[in-house]
């Protein structure tokens, strides 16, 4: 069955503890089999949960939505989702620093350039600003030296334990070689964090090794190993034995 | 923990005919109730809404016979007739809830990063993009933002909600996942 106009309504009303017990259990029997209207209690869900979030629920709807939904595990699953989505309207953050707000920035300007494609000159220079300012405190730290764990295991070695300082934004990282590395070969690395692997930049390298500058924000305290492939001029790839294994702390 | 026993093999191939006769759409039905019960006894804040659906299709299976020679109509609302019977029964009156906390700034940058991680994991660029466009403005210019993104990708507002919807779906378990693995 299709969703009427008062549906909608319906729907909110029921999330917000609105209806009587028999329009409860009449929406409830229809949410059992309704395919559109049980949608529409799934949307729903996420935008009162936004709207939580960004307290624009009256006091009552806010205490009831946090006695029920948001008491259950869905709810407080949405809750994280909706924390972390609400920072990307810089002014729902309740206790916003300037720091995150030019981090924000930074990383708007870093990753979504289609963001700032369509943004004005003037909005664009105020970014470009902030930037700027957000960048002149994070620092690139140089951090440890590794060898792959094909060279070192005979040693028995564990992961190399490195904390990062507090003022950091990119963490410098030396890839030792083995020996039989072409000279004119190039590098690609990518980190793998146990959940995910993503390319990082590979800034310099020499016959001996490698440096890769990785973001401190893709490295929160946790074990990690960096993998490194050479590109041969040809055009071939060739995987270096073995992964950099390191622990930040 | 369920208080009431899971049904034996024999009477849970009852249940799944008594659902529909092809058993595959049996198990799609099984599943469609589950899932609906699940999420509306969340929507009640149910703590544990997955033991009391569970718990439903076993109070269910102890009728089978009967259920399978009588009963007329949809097996959703005679499971969901049990499930709000169970959920009745532990019901407490007046239950303690915890406020919910406002995460600090340190938490806030934890879920951030793994929106960050989620987003380049489980979405397309399409969808990214469509993610971070919808929630990029504030309270003022949200709607009208909302609005706009509609007309250019051509699909009514609803649509979006709906689209939207079901992106923030794939990313809901992921982040929980990542968060989970941050605490670690």
């Amino acid at each position: 069955m299709a969703l009427n106009n008062n549906d909608q309504t319906r729907i909110r009303d029921y999330l917000l503890g609105k209806l009587s017990e028999d329009e409860q259990q009449k929406i409830e029997e229809r949410l059992m089999v309704e395919d559109d209207l049980f949608q529409e209690l799934e949307v729903s869900k996420d935008e009162l949960v936004e709207e939580y979030y960004a307290n624009e629920l009256s006091r009552d709807e806010n205490q009831w939505f946090e006695r029920n939904f948001l008491a259950s595990p869905e709810g407080k699953q949405r809750y994280a989702l909706a924390t972390a989505l609400g920072q990307l309207g810089a002014s729902t953050l309740p206790t916003a620093r300037p720091q995150t707000f030019f981090e924000r920035l930074q990383n708007l300007f870093r990753q979504r350039s289609w963001i700032v494609a369509t943004s004005t000159a003037a909005v664009a220079i105020v970014i470009v600003g902030a930037v700027f300012l957000s960048r002149s405190p994070g620092q690139t730290a140089i951090g440890p030296t590794l060898a792959s764990n094909i060279h070192n295991r005979e040693q028995g070695t564990l992961p190399t334990k490195f904390t990062i300082p507090a003022n950091a934004s990119e963490l410098k990282i030396r890839l030792l070689l083995p020996a039989n590395v072409p000279p004119s070969a190039n590098f690609r690395a990518e980190l793998d964090n146990k959940t995910e692997i993503q390319s990082v930049k590979v800034v310099e390298h020499d016959p001996e090794g490698v440096w890769v500058q990785v973001p401190v924000k893709l490295l929160p305290r946790g074990e990690y190993s960096l993998k490194l492939v050479a590109l041969t001029p040809e055009g071939g790839e060739r995987e270096i034995p073995g992964d950099y294994l390191f622990n930040i702390e | 923990m369920s208080r009431r026993a899971p049904p034996n093999k024999e009477t849970f191939d009852k249940l799944l005919l008594w659902l529909n006769p092809d058993r595959e759409q049996a198990a799609k039905k099984y599943q469609t109730i589950q899932f609906r019960l699940i999420r509306i006894f969340a929507a009640k804040g149910c703590c544990d809404p997955e033991d009391l659906a569970d718990q439903s299709f076993n109070v269910a299976s102890l009728k089978v016979n009967w259920l399978l020679e009588n009963y007329v109509g949809d097996p959703a609302h005679y499971i969901y007739a049990i499930a709000k019977k169970i959920f009745l029964e532990q019901l407490k009156p007046n239950p303690v809830v915890a406020p919910l906390e406002q995460p600090d700034n340190t938490e806030l940058e934890r879920r951030s990063t793994c929106l960050d991680r989620c987003l380049n994991t489980v979405t397309s660029q399409d969808e990214r993009q469509l993610v971070i466009k919808y929630h990029a403005k504030d309270k003022q210019e949200k709607i009208r933002t909302r609005r706009k993104l509609a007309e250019e990708l051509g699909i009514t507002m609803n649509a979006l909600r709906i689209k939207v919807c079901h992106i923030q779906a794939r990313l809901r378990p992921c982040i929980q996942e990542c968060l989970e693995l941050l605490d670690e």
